[in-house]
């Protein structure tokens, strides 16, 4: 079933392609291939990329293309298997002789198709798979801008540090999914203790599914704990919410892992989800050229307030790879990279210089959600709403 | 129910002897465990009832059990109907929607040589279809019941009871009540019983078997959506959590014994109960391991299951 | 009151049962014998509608019910006791016995009926709310012929009823047949135990390969020497 499904998506782009190189047969476009799990579990998030990356090519396409040629993207169904991404990343290397590659989704697959393009000598601009990913003295991966799990609460960090001592919260209760995921969140709160004085009493993990939150919050409540981390997926952090609300659990500030960014989460929990501060590398709400106009086009089409993360992320890694062709004037990849990694480039998710990892500077953006609203709170150059803290208790 | 449930919770006693807090937590964890563990119950019942009765793998139960979690989500956003008054709107759709899929779906394939696989490819397809009607008629985002009773809990003691979990517990413990109650005392559901325990037999003395597997069916998709929206009390739901809820489905019924209700209904709460004492009592990497373990060591033991695999 | 004529039954592309006709009067008793695989469970589980027959006709008082659903032929009063009993191994004595009575008509005079059956047979009676696979094989075979009596049998088909048990357990269980008969109803008995089949029934007829090769009264069958030699070992 699935199988038919990747073929017909073939024969689709294999149509497509075909209908138009008849179209414009002055310039032989530039191919950018790769996979996303068009299909699977995966699959609402990657469709969102593939939307960003398509409204990508319209819009350079209508420029006059990349380098004068028009852009042509080969995407290949991998259906949320990061084994398939490898095999359609070689594929598209090999077979399609693709000129770019894109980068995959989620993280297990940018992480697998890495050394792939390495060993292809292909630039590839993804979100990377955590710190792991980057740290394989790959030359050709840029994370432009990564997700990376270690920085998520630099933000929140940066921002606490200008609360003065006596009104941090003293006491954290940090509860973990037990996942690659919720790991480097944990990661990313290693200098809790030691920069902001917030001593963490209760440092536990839990499996997905949470069975329920009460037995968690129920603990938090009685060790005295002012501040909780839930660092887990939607589903988790709204049962957190929904418990510390029966139970009246009040700490000076709620901070969650994912998921309170996406729009659910207001529309779900109503006004219990206010309050919430989490992190993002990317926002619809900040001011780096490109955002308004993002956020004007997902709206007209598609019918949204603003552009959803995720189209933003394919939409702004594409920004990363066009500057390198163009600062480079070339397909060449060696060219492209080595241009990448001596030049900032501008993007709506901010401005970045590469190390020799291909990672930007470390940062994360604090967020929080105020009046049904996602806000973004730290640094304060990108800051679209003043805090609200400590949080107002449970009404 | 959910007007008495205007409790303003009372003052937890908080004491701060770590032993206190460790004794009440374990017991919180037990109580937690043991109402996720009726509805794993219930959604295990209602798959065994399917393999029972026809030797069917419904892999799409649990995509079942999504799509009543949505349709009273509907409800209560459209019309403000609380989802335990929505499940007795949505039963009538579920059961005839279910008996339709078995006349025209899986009576057809009973033929063939090997139903046990025909059935899960042809299932395996109804889960992707209900998968993708949901995503295409709803949005594919995450949902959640937001009734008059949720973020209030009510306390018996130390311990709380948040009323949406209970709500979503009591529920799945009266459809386990009811389907038992059916298989035992009425006359369908003994010859329900007597066909999946001698189907020829059954036939001779005039059971209709296409009509009772269909009658079957048509209950096991009804508490499905039972099960589904006592889930959605507890978790939240999009069109693809049903794999994951299979995965448990699966559990408990390996666990229970492959057809025996009462087993499966005994194996969730055990399985609930394993979940719940995760969170508090013995380290996390263990729970996989013992439940699975448990697991391994039951089908070499007792490849029947856990317990007497009677109906 | 029964009467098959000329049937012919496939399973598959293997010819089962070939040309076959027989009758029953009412309040008759009459055997089928014939070795393993001559076809005699086929040919109940034709009569009872389980099989189809690929031609011929069975007619019961005057209707047509070769390719009646084995509901119908049921109700109608053509009742078969299976081959190794096939109880409701999972369920009580007196579930088995509701479900010999599922019909409506059946059910209706359930109540009557099931004392008849426990008065005939007293010790399904104390082992009622016993489940049937912790029955021993003689008592398995009287739920057995009870399930069947409370469907309100007019014709009574047993297949091999003695299967399995003891010398002494099978004597009773014929002993039960026989009374039965002597009751009035019609039986139709099918049997390896030859001699003892022949000695009980009116009439018996011979199957070989899904042929009828013989046919008499019992008695006479039983002194016919190609029988004995072939059947009896003698």
């Amino acid at each position: 079933m699935k199988g038919l499904k990747a073929t017909l998506i073939l024969i689709l782009t294999a149509a497509m392609i075909l209908m138009g190189s008849g179209l414009s047969m002055a310039a032989k476009p530039i191919l950018i291939g790769g996979s996303l799990p068009l299909t699977g579990k995966f699959a609402e998030t990657a469709k969102w990329i593939a939307r960003g990356y398509r409204y990508w090519a319209e819009e350079i396409n209508k420029k006059g293309g990349l380098l004068g040629r028009p852009v042509k993207f080969i995407i290949y169904d991998d259906e949320s298997n990061a084994t398939k991404a490898v095999t359609y990343a070689e594929k598209a290397i090999t077979v399609d002789k693709v000129d770019l590659l894109f980068g995959g989704y989620p993280g297990t697959a940018a992480r697998a198709v890495m050394p792939v393009a390495e060993k292809y000598k292909m630039v590839y601009v993804s979100m990377g798979g955590h710190m792991k990913s980057f740290s394989q003295g790959y030359t050709y991966s840029f994370g432009g801008p990564p997700l990376m799990g270690e920085w998520w609460y630099l933000g929140f960090m940066d921002w606490m540090k200008t609360i003065p001592k006596k009104d941090r919260p003293k006491r954290a209760a940090v509860f973990t999914m037990n996942n690659p995921i919720g790991a480097s969140l944990l990661d990313s709160m290693k200098t809790l203790e030691k920069d902001l004085g917030i001593k963490i009493v209760i440092n536990e993990k839990y499996n997905l599914p949470l069975p329920d939150a009460t037995p968690l919050i129920m603990k938090a409540k009685q060790m005295k704990c002012d501040i909780l981390f839930s660092n887990g997926f939607f589903a988790d952090g709204v049962m957190t919410m929904r418990a510390a609300k029966a139970l009246n659990y009040n700490p000076k500030a709620i901070v969650q892992g994912v998921g309170s960014v996406i729009p659910a989460w207001t529309k779900e929990l109503g006004k219990d989800g206010d309050y919430v501060f989490s992190g993002t590398a990317l926002h619809n709400k900040l001011k780096f050229p490109g955002n308004k106009k993002l956020n004007e086009v997902v709206k007209k089409r598609w019918g949204l307030p603003a552009y959803p993360v995720y189209f933003g992320f394919g939409y702004c890694w594409m920004q990363t790879l066009q500057q390198g062709v163009e600062g480079a004037k070339s397909l060449d990849q060696t060219k492209i990279r080595d241009w990448l990694k001596s030049h900032e480039v501008h993007t709506i998710a901010g401005n970045f210089r590469f190390d020799k990892r291909g990672l930007p500077k470390p940062y994360n953006y604090l967020t929080q959600v105020i009046d049904g609203r996602v806000e973004l709170i730290w640094p304060l150059s990108v800051r679209t709403h003043d805090p609200v803290y400590p949080k107002p208790h449970w009404k | 129910m959910a007007r008495r449930g205007r409790f303003r919770p009372r003052r937890v006693p908080s004491r701060t002897g770590d032993r206190n807090v460790t004794g009440i937590l374990v017991l919180q964890s037990v109580i937690s465990g043991l109402m996720i563990g009726a509805i794993y119950g219930l959604l295990g019942v209602g798959f065994s009832l399917v393999w029972g009765a026809m030797k069917v793998i419904n892999i799409a139960h649990a995509a079942f059990a999504v799509l009543g979690a949505y349709l009273a989500y509907f409800l209560l956003k459209a019309f403000g109907v609380d989802p335990v008054l929505g499940f007795f709107v949505i039963l009538p759709f579920l059961f005839f929607g279910g008996m339709v899929v078995y006349r025209f779906l899986i009576f057809p394939v009973m033929r063939a040589r090997d139903i046990v696989v025909s059935s899960m490819v042809l299932t395996f397809g109804c889960a992707i279809v209900i998968e993708n009607f949901i995503s295409l008629i709803g949005s594919p985002d995450p949902r959640v019941f937001t009734t008059r009773y949720t973020g209030r809990a009510f306390f018996l003691g130390p311990f709380a009871f948040q009323w949406p979990q209970t709500v979503g517990a009591l529920m799945a413990l009266a459809g386990m009540a009811v389907l038992y109650v059916f298989l035992k005392k009425t006359h369908t559901g003994k010859a329900l019983r007597a066909s999946w325990q001698q189907p020829e037999a059954a036939r001779l003395y005039g059971i209709n078997l296409r009509r009772i597997s269909m009658i079957a069916f048509g209950l096991a998709v009804a508490s499905a959506g039972l099960g589904g929206i006592a889930m959605g009390f507890v978790y939240s739901f999009d069109p693809h959590t049903h794999n994951l809820w299979l995965i448990y489905i699966f559990l408990v019924v390996i666990l229970g014994g492959v057809g025996n209700v009462l087993g499966t209904a005994l194996a969730g709460l055990l399985i609930g109960l394993l979940n719940g004492l995760s969170l508090a009592f013995f380290p996390y990497q263990w729970v996989n391991v013992i439940t699975f373990g448990m697991l391994i060591l039951i089908l070499l033991v007792r490849p029947a299951g856990l317990f007497r695999s009677e109906v | 009151m029964l009467r098959v004529s000329d049937l012919t039954v496939f399973h598959g592309h293997l010819m089962a049962l070939q040309g076959l006709s027989l009758y029953l009067e009412e309040g008759e008793m009459v055997t089928v014998i014939g070795s393993n695989g001559a076809g005699k469970s086929t040919l109940l589980n034709t009569l009872s509608g389980l099989v189809s027959p690929r031609s011929g006709s069975i007619r019961f008082e005057e209707r047509e019910v070769a390719g009646m659903s084995p509901e119908e032929i049921c109700g109608l009063g053509i009742v078969q006791v299976p081959e190794g009993r096939k109880l409701f191994a999972g369920m009580t004595v007196l579930e088995n016995l509701e479900m010999g009575a599922y019909l409506p008509g059946a059910r209706r005079r359930f109540r009557r009926e099931v004392e008849r059956v426990f008065e005939k047979f007293p010790r399904l009676k104390d082992r009622r709310h016993q489940v049937a696979g912790t029955l021993s094989g003689g008592e398995q075979q009287m739920l057995a012929i009870a399930r069947a009596m409370v469907a309100l049998p007019r014709i009574l088909m047993l297949d091999e009823p003695s299967l399995g048990l003891s010398p002494l357990m099978a004597e009773e269980i014929y002993g039960v047949i026989r009374d039965l008969n002597r009751d009035g109803m019609t039986i139709l008995l099918v049997s390896q135990e030859v001699h003892v089949a022949l000695a009980m029934a009116s009439r018996g007829y011979v199957l070989e390969n899904g042929r009828i090769v013989r046919e008499g009264e019992g008695k006479a069958l039983l002194r016919d020497p190609g029988i004995r030699s072939a059947y009896l070992g003698i």
